[in-house]
Formats: structure tokens, C-alpha cells, sequence
């Protein structure tokens, strides 16, 4: 009998205190969180596919050691209706780490229906392991970039964040910068408006790209119901704003979706845009992030934002490595070049379980 | 067992042996050393070994089927082989 097989309701709790062990949690603290997160999240929502289930290892002695989550995405290309599969988190028990249970896991997923897997927070040693199962790197989705809306805050952050060894440092000076770029210091986007989005409103845009991205999600109010609610709950320190950006006619020219957080750095999510739009896109991207406060506005390249980019001298700065596995290689070759709506909002690089989030 | 197919078990062990030391740049003592117990392999170094062993020997490991605890040494690895394409490695 193999020892991966799909997730189940009762292995829960084994699965939280596989997460908490890793996460160095008290597990007694966080159970319940996580057992309510794992079944939201891998069992519960919308566009979970039994087919693709998250999986799970079961070693004879120790019950399950290893679990794989699996977040499937609707997508079509085209007019087909397309399965993109982002496995993670991966966790291994960490005495069962040498004996390459991780590897098993992956090769399983990957060996599974859908069109195409596609990893946005992959780290190093995955990363080659993936490669050596048949999956390559996208690259572009592999590099990030950084706009700085307030030098002083923004070098007081990277001081701070150097001198404290924390990734999401707070000090005095950021707020204080953020403060002053959130007072106006930042001048006005050159046309359009924004407005609150809706997942109706996010439905009909992506429609309208349709032309850009032949290969785009096929959202629905449901699943998008689940993600908005999901966006708000995770383990991400700041604000979700969510907008779309309408031209002075009215008419829809895209939308974003990002953190802004109460360190300084707002994190872009989901830019979605026809490519002559992303620089009036991306300017209120930063009108927003800088009235919220940030010193730096972050993000992952993406095929459609690198002329903006590039023409506002963005920064690079380093993310996970983003994969690809599939056997299709329309769709492969749909991503790698730029005709894919393909971003973190339908990944798994925002999902983290809170741990002081009462259980839903 | 006949002498020839013991010669062919022993080639096969030998092959095993040569290829864990090209993928994984490691000395095996002897074809029932532990490499896991001696820390010779992760998750990196088993995918490429279950990679390069497929390719080496034709053979497809079925992830379902695959038994870790029979992964762990030369001789192990080689009887795995040995099961899954019996006409082409024993005699």
C-alpha cells in the first residue's frame, strides 16, 4: 500500500502539529487555528479538486509525518477550461527530512491531472528538487521589484531591517516617512478613478483581457467569494486594499489587489491590466500604498508590467523562486511568453494560517 | 541461485554502486552500506537517484508502489531493479 495518499478530515490534527512543529509554535496555542485553516484552505474551498487533493504521508510507526498542500486554480486558455495546480506549503517532520519524503511528495503531485502546476514561493532546495522531476523555473516570476515612494523612510526600513535581522522591521523613522507620504506627498494619478473591488467587477475585467491573456482565471463569485475572505484572514502584517481602476469614461482598465503594511512595504498581489494600461494602473498603486503609509511599494515581475517597470527604474530585489511543471507546452510557453494572466493572487505566496486567529 | 545468475545479480549491485557514486559524488563502502543512516541521502539526492536509476535501467519507479525503507543501500536499489525489469538484469 503507498504510503502518500490524499489528505483527510481526521488527519487535521496531525497536520497542525506537523505545522506548528515546523513553525516552532506551541501547538496547544494554535491547534485549532490550524486545523480550521488546513480545512478552509485544502478541503473546504470552492475550486478544491479530489482529483488534485493535498497530500499526505504516512509513514507505519509515526502516522503522518509530511504533508503537501494542494491549491487548485480554474483557469482557461483560450477556450478551454484549464487546471493550474500550486502545491505548498510542504511540510516534512524534520526526522524524516533525510529520508527524502519531501521528494516523494512532489513527484506524486506532479505526476497528477492537472494542465499545470505552477509554484510561486519555492525555496532553494525544492526548487532543484523540482527541476530534477521535470519542472522549470519562470523566470521572470523569479525576480522581484521595488519602487521607492519615500527615500528616508525607505533607508531607515532597510537600516532597521539589517540592524534587527527581522524581515518586518517597525521603527519611528518609516512611520514618520510613511506618515508624510500618506499626508499628500505623493502627486495625483493623471486620470481615472478607483473604487472598491468587487468580485464581480474582477470577473468582468479579466474577461475583457481576454485578448491579452489568452490564458487567464476563470473566476467565479464563489471562489472569489473565498479568496477575498481568505486575503483578510491570513498572517500577513498590514491592510488588504483591493481596487479597480476606471479611465475618466468609465470604463473598467484594471485593477489591483496588495498589503499594505505597517512596516513600510506595501506588497502587490494581483496587477491585472492590458499592458498600455499598467502605467496608469500602477500610478495609483502608488497614490494608494503611499496614502496607506508605505515607503515602498513591492512586487514580482510579470511579462505585462516590465515596460512600466522598467520605465520608472524599478529596483530589484529578491523573492522565492517561481516554477512551472506541466506537459502542455501551449501552456508552458502561454506563461513564459507573457500571454498569461498568471500571479500571486492565484498562487500560494499570500497564504499563511494565522496563529492568534480564533477558529472559524 | 545458478553462478550466472549470481554473476548477473553482482553486475547489477556493481552498476547500482557506480551510479550512486557518479549522482551523488559518494564512496558506497559496501553494496548493504545505509545511506540514509549514514546521511548520504536527502530529498535532492533521492530524486535525482530514483531520476538517474529510471533512466539508466528503462525502468518506471511507481511513486504508489515505492517503498523508501527498500531504497537505502546498493543492493537494495539493485533487487528494485531487478524486480521491475527481471529480463533485462538477471539471468
Amino acid at each position: 500500500m503507498s504510503a502518500i495518499r490524499p489528505l483527510e478530515r481526521a488527519d487535521l490534527p496531525s497536520v497542525a502539529a506537523l505545522y506548528a512543529d515546523f513553525m516552532n509554535w506551541d501547538l496547544d496555542g494554535v491547534r485549532d487555528a490550524l486545523v480550521a485553516y488546513y480545512a478552509r484552505t485544502m478541503l473546504d474551498h470552492p475550486s478544491a479538486d479530489p482529483e488534485i487533493p493535498t497530500l499526505v504521508y504516512e509513514d507505519p510507526q509515526d502516522g503522518v509525518v509530511a504533508v503537501l498542500g494542494s491549491n487548485v486554480r480554474r483557469f482557461v486558455h483560450r477556450d478551454r477550461a484549464v487546471r493550474v495546480a500550486c502545491d505548498g506549503p510542504l511540510i516534512v517532520h524534520r526526522a524524516h527530512r533525510p529520508r527524502g519524503v519531501g521528494a516523494l511528495l512532489l513527484r506524486k503531485y506532479f505526476e497528477g491531472p492537472q494542465d499545470l502546476t505552477a509554484d510561486d514561493r519555492v525555496i532553494d532546495q525544492v526548487h532543484a528538487m523540482s527541476l530534477r522531476l521535470g519542472g522549470e523555473t519562470h523566470g521572470v516570476a523569479s525576480l522581484g521589484w521595488s519602487l521607492v515612494l519615500a527615500p528616508v523612510g525607505f533607508v531607515a526600513g532597510v537600516i532597521a531591517r539589517r540592524a534587527t535581522g527581522r524581515e518586518r522591521p517597525r521603527t519611528g523613522l518609516v512611520a514618520r516617512a510613511g506618515s508624510l507620504a500618506k499626508r499628500g506627498g505623493r502627486t495625483q494619478p493623471a486620470s481615472g478613478r478607483t473604487e472598491p473591488l468587487a468580485a464581480a467587477t474582477l470577473i468582468e475585467l479579466v474577461e475583457r483581457l481576454r485578448r491579452s491573456f489568452p490564458l487567464r482565471p476563470r473566476y467565479d463569485e464563489a471562489h472569489l467569494s473565498w479568496l477575498f475572505a481568505e486575503l483578510e484572514r491570513v498572517n500577513v502584517d498590514g491592510s488588504l486594499v483591493r481596487r479597480l481602476v476606471r479611465a475618466d469614461d468609465g470604463r473598467p482598465l484594471g485593477s489591483y489587489v496588495m498589503f499594505v503594511a505597517s512596516h513600510g512595504i506595501a506588497e502587490v498581489v494581483q496587477l491585472a491590466a492590458a499592458e498600455p494600461d499598467v502605467p496608469l494602473v500602477l500610478e495609483h498603486v502608488i497614490h494608494d500604498a503611499a496614502r496607506g503609509g508605505a515607503v515602498e511599494v513591492r512586487g514580482r515581475f510579470e511579462h505585462h508590467l516590465l515596460a512600466a517597470l522598467r520605465r520608472r527604474r524599478c529596483r530589484l530585489v529578491p523573492v522565492d523562486w517561481a516554477l512551472l511543471h506541466g506537459r502542455d507546452p501551449e501552456l508552458l510557453a502561454a506563461v513564459h511568453g507573457g500571454r498569461a494572466l498568471l500571479t500571486r493572487l492565484d498562487g500560494e505566496w499570500w497564504m499563511r494560517p494565522d496563529p492568534l486567529q480564533a477558529a472559524a | 541461485m545458478s553462478q550466472r545468475a549470481t554473476d548477473a545479480a553482482g553486475e547489477l549491485v556493481q552498476r547500482v554502486t557506480d551510479l550512486i557514486r557518479d549522482v551523488l559524488q559518494v564512496e558506497v563502502a559496501t553494496p548493504d552500506a545505509d545511506l540514509v543512516a549514514e546521511g548520504l541521502i536527502d530529498s535532492l539526492a533521492l530524486v535525482s537517484l530514483i531520476t538517474e536509476v529510471e533512466l539508466e535501467f528503462g525502468i518506471r519507479l511507481s511513486i504508489d508502489e515505492f517503498d523508501l525503507g527498500r531504497f537505502r543501500s546498493a543492493a537494495q536499489i539493485a533487487a528494485v531493479v531487478a524486480e521491475l525489469a527481471p529480463n533485462r538484469h538477471a539471468a
